[in-house]
């Protein structure tokens, strides 16, 4: 039964790896005409076109293109930046360690200030602290993450000093590395934790109406056991999805924070390769963005359904 | 859906809509007010530049009316093309048989890998930076939101006597939809876009941003915080008057969609249980 569900979720992670690979190829590759003149410009020479068209195989049947790109994919070669004359998979590698922690610290902390905030306000719903705290996130979650990151500049960098206002020596320099992502997560972290902690909050009220808890209560366990034990855990499984989906906002939002702050990641690479035109940059950023939000996706899928063997039977009658 | 909140959303919907307009009629006028003008660099709060002006002479009440405009456009854009193909299919997957429901639902699971700032990147070389780019990214990203949303909705009600009771008198599915369903889930829709048009609006500050939204002489919210970054010391204000405008606009449609969803879901109505609104 579960190997049955493993194999199924594979099956759908594959897929749907597949047709993200075709989409972004379609996108990137074909609708735009002809990529050796949109990344020469317009006043390009005929043969340098040509040479560039046959660098790039474009002068090959599409079919053939795609395939030499998804094979390459799988040999994780990502083909080479014609910017830097480099593979695209160094030039990613090198910017990772800077995106890949910010990412994963950001989803992190999201959920370590939602959790206990979205309990807090459930557990005294009604309460002068619920409604305050309910206020708060929604004041919380309108915040543009981008001027949530120049507020916190302009206090603890430009204001007190505390934290530099941008840029990244390398994880070598220490506590300093870890200072310099420090403000870039809470700029990610503070409008996502909103959005989670309310939907915390919904999740065990919606639970704490159910027979289970009054059960629970009849048989005389205390109300901070109720929530831990019975509410909190049933509560969980629509957070994690909820949380699954929230990932694609933080790589977004990852990309888009790096450049306030100036950091050497995937962001810059991104938007550097965007004004040189450079396409295989492009397809393999965006290959690597997507096919990272769908594994999490998927992974957070198959964590429920081990969870809640609910989901498992429902799974199982599908196949 | 009564017929005083019925009213209530008629008027927000024409204010907003005549805003909207004022706003298009305003943008030609104003044209003059965000023109770069050196000599006008960095002028103070002043009775002719209510909110100063930037690095570059232009009129920051101007460009945070410009963005206004801008935003909205950006974000009704994203909110027509979501639920216009969202909604639909919701309502199908929710009508629909075990295959062509689950196919409907994995097809939104699959929209959701692509947040609007991938997909602008990869429309970017058909389309350039502008209003289509973003507006068109945003817009994707909102399909599965609205198709999730009104499966949700919808699918409960498809069980009860009364649609029975349509399908015995002979009403096909989709006349069932159209006249028994839809009407039924029009608040969870009406919630969502309002909630989306909100998240839409930062979605493209945060394209502008990065430069993949609004191109200029079009003012932007994003781009102005993009251009006050450099100044934050000597002129914090062209950093925080874009940031409140974007902030503000958000909550209140945030605001309005958490109000509509309350109504729509009374179950989970604050103070229900303790008359506490």
């Amino acid at each position: 039964m579960l190997i049955r569900v493993f194999i199924q979720k594979l099956a759908g992670l594959i897929a749907f790896l597949l047709l993200a690979s075709v989409l972004i190829f379609l996108i990137v590759d074909v609708l735009p005409g002809d990529p050796a003149a949109l990344m020469l410009g317009t006043d390009a020479r005929p043969d340098t076109l040509q040479a560039l068209r046959h660098q790039l195989g474009l002068d090959q049947p599409l079919v053939v293109q795609y395939a030499s790109w998804i094979i390459g994919l799988l040999h994780f070669d990502f083909g080479t930046s014609m910017t830097y004359a480099t593979p695209v998979l160094t030039l990613i590698a090198e910017r990772l360690p800077v995106s890949l922690p910010l990412a994963m610290l950001s989803l992190a902390l999201t959920v370590v200030i939602a959790i206990p905030l979205g309990a807090l306000s459930a557990h005294h719903h009604g309460s002068t602290l619920d409604r305050v705290i309910k206020n708060g996130l929604q004041l919380a979650l309108a915040l543009p993450n981008i001027w949530l990151a120049l507020l916190l500049i302009m206090i603890f960098a430009v204001g007190l000093h505390w934290l530099p206002a941008g840029g990244f020596a390398g994880w070598k320099s220490g506590i300093m590395a870890l200072k310099s992502l420090l403000l870039p997560l809470l700029a990610l972290a503070i409008p996502q934790a909103a959005i989670l902690a309310r939907i915390v909050r919904a999740e065990i009220r919606d639970k704490a109406q159910e027979n289970f808890v009054s059960g629970a209560r009849a048989r005389g366990l205390s109300e901070k056991d109720i929530l831990w034990h019975h509410i909190l855990p049933n509560a969980m499984l629509p957070v994690l999805s909820v949380i699954g989906l929230q990932f694609a906002f933080l790589i977004a939002g990852t990309v888009i924070i790096e450049t306030v702050f100036s950091l050497p990641g995937l962001g810059r690479l991104i938007f550097q390769s965007i004004t040189q035109r450079d396409l295989p940059v492009i397809k393999g950023v965006a290959m690597l963005l997507v096919g990272s939000v769908i594994l999490v996706n998927q992974a957070v899928d198959l964590l429920a359904t081990l969870i809640d063997p609910r989901l498992r039977r429902q799974s199982g009658g599908s196949a | 859906m009564n017929r005083a909140l019925r009213k209530k959303i008629m008027g927000g919907a024409l204010v907003l809509i005549f805003l909207y307009g004022a706003l298009a009629i305003a943008m030609p006028l104003m044209e003059s007010a965000y023109q770069i003008r050196i000599d006008l660099r960095l002028m103070p709060i002043s009775s002719t530049h209510w909110l100063g002006t930037d690095q570059f002479g232009r009129d920051t009440f101007a460009m945070v009316i410009g963005g206004c405009f801008a935003s909205l456009s950006v974000a009704a854009m994203a909110v027509v093309i979501g639920a216009g193909i969202g909604v639909p299919l919701g309502l199908i997957a929710s009508a629909s048989d075990h295959v062509l429901s689950r196919s409907i639902l994995s097809l939104n699971d699959f929209i959701f890998a692509f947040p609007a700032l991938v997909t602008a990147i990869l429309i970017h070389n058909i389309f350039g930076s502008g209003i289509i780019t973003a507006g068109l990214a945003i817009g994707i990203f909102n399909i599965p939101v609205f198709a999730r949303t009104l499966y949700g909705a919808a699918r409960p009600l498809w069980t009860k006597d009364f649609i029975k009771a349509a399908r015995l008198a002979g009403k096909n599915t989709i006349s069932i939809a159209a006249t028994h369903i839809l009407p039924l889930v029009s608040s969870v829709a009406l919630a969502q876009i309002s909630m989306q048009m909100g998240l839409g609006i930062l979605a493209e500050a945060g394209l502008s941003y990065v430069g993949l939204g609004v191109v200029p002489p079009m003012p932007s919210w994003g781009r102005m915080l993009n251009e006050a970054q450099t100044l934050i010391v000597i002129a914090p204000r062209l950093a925080i008057i874009p940031g409140l405008a974007i902030a503000a606009s958000v909550f209140l449609f945030t605001w309005i969609g958490d109000k509509l969803s309350d109504y729509a879901d009374p179950k989970r109505r604050e103070g229900h249980d303790h008359d506490r609104a």
